[in-house]
């Protein structure tokens, strides 16, 4: 369990976290999401105590940071992956982490088995890869067995199959009843990793609160519809209460009742259908609407408009042709279809790398 | 508005959920997927087996689990060992010492007024005790160039205890290293040297010498660690270090006065000489093991000041 209470940090005239409050449980990914520089870092440093609010404070398992006697049995934690002396060799890098809490030997031997970087243990962590230095990072994380663990950007710089791996990997972390905390600034990853979301930008918290309920909250939902009597079934769409408007290529858009009326409605009425495709907007999208104006870097994209989270910009109203939309025809894939193997491709429309 | 009516799925991982396993085969599309529930891991995913058997809610490796010096002691022996850095900077100190009393032997002549074999012996170590203090900086900023620091702080989070146990180490470590190289120079040094060159040394003369030198290397080596946590920057902390050895030893003559006196008579370097030449043949109104009080008076500064510092800096 972390627990923050009003915790922010000022470096100068600029407000880094400003008046977080939180709760990380246990049994859930909880996601930290926000754009580049939005914060999570900071916050995630201050709850290891590596960084001092500047006010508010921040509790594990109840007491700060830095009075906990061995705290990689309570808490582990990735912040980055080359936090390592590159000198030292995987195994005695762990070694020595291992000792400073009284932990035995060979429980080193168990997280590089459980990491996968047993037979690089003897070499010098100079000359690891990107994916061998996280996965050593969360061989570290592991290192006491603790009940609370956390992650900066686990994925960052992955290959598939590493972004599998240390996805599956956390959600069987908290399956076990451990509290995960992961950060990221991929809107597409947390949604296939996390339960509970908390989104933050310029330091603000902006939602803290299931993925379903973000979800339900903030995504709208539309229908696709094709008909060769279209104006019949809009005069009794409009008389429900909905609304109809125009698509692509001749169908339209109904906002208000679900398909499942819309479809009954034109049989009861002897309406021809070609096409009925409910749709919703996407998380990506959600995720830009709300941390569009909380972006602090934010890099223009030649030739492409502003993006669909730019204030003022409708919400939930559709994807940017080809991206991420099922062509047209297909059916909206069932509910509960299992993550895909491979991330998303993102758009870099928004936040630049510091 | 009318949301779509989201499947059952259940709110906590917890629940059994057999939510998409049936779907597995649909082609991956998760940006239109809003209400993909994708844990608990499903069985016929690759790689979904727990990492961790599964376990009862207690977490941690178990153990006692109070602060504990010892623990972290072994922590920084471990580190300091484990790096290549040490091993050379170790050897480099005990080359240049063993080597340059194997110099000064072959080459010393005849005097009127001889040094003992002692002090001739141990000439190199006021070179090497450049080594000494880079090795001091080293310690803890190639914590913070490489990040390290992060995972150290992070593991042991009782700031002051930890530089206390690098500064143990250490301490330790450079005392050895450097006893047994002073006094392997000294036996080569006085089996090299006739009588003509120098003249043969008194015990305190010798325990003086070799204990005098082994600790100031270690006390140079602890100023420079505190100076190293200040500044956490090699390149800057090794250059401050020995631009404060060096150049008051240098420069001290130069300024008038009784402040120009004060720097040539408590400076580092001169109370090195002291040890290793005695009180009666070099300047400087302090005794030679008062002078070595002084230089732990100077070490103890410098890492109270990095200690003051690493407590309440942000890492």
């Amino acid at each position: 369990m972390i627990e923050a209470q009003g915790l922010t940090k000022r470096y100068g005239t600029k407000l880094a976290v400003d008046q977080l409050s939180f709760q990380v449980r246990p049994g859930t990914v909880t996601g930290f999401l926000g754009p580049n520089g939005s914060g999570k870092s900071t916050t995630m440093r201050m709850i290891l105590g590596l960084d001092s609010p500047t006010a508010g404070n921040v509790l594990v398992n109840g007491r700060p940071y830095r009075h906990v006697a061995a705290p990689l049995r309570e808490v582990g934690a990735l912040l980055d992956a080359k936090a390592m002396h590159g000198g030292r060799t995987a195994y005695n890098h762990l070694l020595c982490l291992a000792q400073s809490n009284g932990i035995p030997s060979r429980r080193v031997d168990e997280v590089l088995d459980i990491v996968g970087v047993r037979a690089v243990a003897k070499k010098r962590t100079r000359g690891f890869s990107l994916g061998m230095g996280q996965r050593l990072g969360i061989a570290t994380a592991l290192l006491g067995d603790p009940g609370i663990l956390m992650f900066d950007e686990p994925v960052n710089g992955l290959d598939p199959e590493g972004i599998l791996w240390i996805r599956n990997l956390m959600k069987a972390l908290a399956a076990e009843g451990r509290t995960v905390f992961v950060s990221s600034h991929l809107m597409s990853e947390m949604q296939v990793t996390a339960d509970h979301l908390i989104v933050i930008g310029q330091g603000r918290m902006i939602a803290d609160m299931s993925m379903r309920d973000f979800i339900e909250r903030n995504s709208q939902a539309y229908t696709i519809v094709r008909s060769p009597q279209l104006d019949k079934l809009t005069a009794l769409v409009e008389a429900k209460g909905g609304t109809v408007a125009p698509d692509e290529g001749g169908a339209v858009r109904v906002t208000g009742p679900e398909p499942a009326a819309i479809g009954d409605m034109a049989a009861a009425h002897g309406i021809a259908l070609h096409e009925l495709a409910p749709k919703f907007a996407s998380l990506e999208e959600v995720y830009m609407a709300l941390t569009g104006n909380a972006v602090e870097y934010r890099a223009g994209v030649p030739g492409q408009p502003p993006h669909p989270g730019a204030p003022g910009a409708p919400q939930g109203w559709g994807a940017p042709a080809g991206w991420g939309a099922p062509p047209p025809g297909t059916a909206m894939p069932p509910a509960g279809a299992p993550p895909a193997a491979y991330p998303a491709p993102q758009i870099p429309a928004h936040g630049s790398e510091r | 508005m009318a949301t779509p009516t989201p499947p059952p799925a259940p709110p906590g991982s917890a629940a059994p959920n057999g939510h998409g396993a049936p779907y597995g085969h649909q082609a991956p599309s998760y940006g239109q997927q809003p209400y993909a529930q994708p844990y608990p891991p499903q069985p016929g995913m690759p790689g979904a087996q727990p990492a961790h058997p599964a376990q009862p809610a207690q977490f941690g490796v178990p153990g006692p689990a109070h602060p504990h010096f010892g623990r972290i002691l072994l922590s920084e022996w471990t580190k300091i060992r484990t790096v290549r850095s040490t091993t050379w900077t170790l050897l480099v100190m005990a080359t240049i010492i063993i080597g340059m009393a194997a110099i000064v032997g072959g080459s010393a002549n005849p005097n009127t007024d001889p040094d003992t074999t002692v002090t001739l012996s141990l000439i190199g170590v006021m070179i090497a005790q450049i080594a000494a203090a880079s090795l001091g900086v080293l310690t803890i900023s190639a914590e913070y160039t490489t990040g390290m620091i992060r995972s150290t702080l992070t593991a042991y989070p009782r700031r002051v205890s930890v530089l206390a146990a690098k500064a143990v180490v250490f301490a330790a470590i450079m005392f050895v290293v450097g006893l047994v190289s002073c006094t392997l120079a000294y036996l080569l040094g006085d089996a090299m040297m006739s009588s003509e060159v120098a003249r043969e040394p008194t015990n305190s003369d010798i325990v003086r010498g070799l204990v005098g030198s082994a600790v100031y290397l270690a006390l140079i080596g602890l100023f420079s660690l505190g100076i190293g946590t200040m500044l956490r920057h090699s390149a800057g902390a090794i250059t401050t270090v020995l631009g404060l050895m060096l150049l008051p030893s240098m420069f001290g003559g130069f300024v008038p006065g009784k402040l120009g006196e004060a720097i040539s008579h408590y400076n580092p370097m001169n109370l090195l000489l002291k040890m290793i030449a005695g009180a009666g043949d070099v300047g400087g109104k302090i005794e030679p093991w008062p002078g070595m009080l002084l230089m732990a008076v100077y070490a103890g500064a410098s890492l109270i000041g990095g200690a003051i510092l690493l407590r309440s800096r942000d890492v």
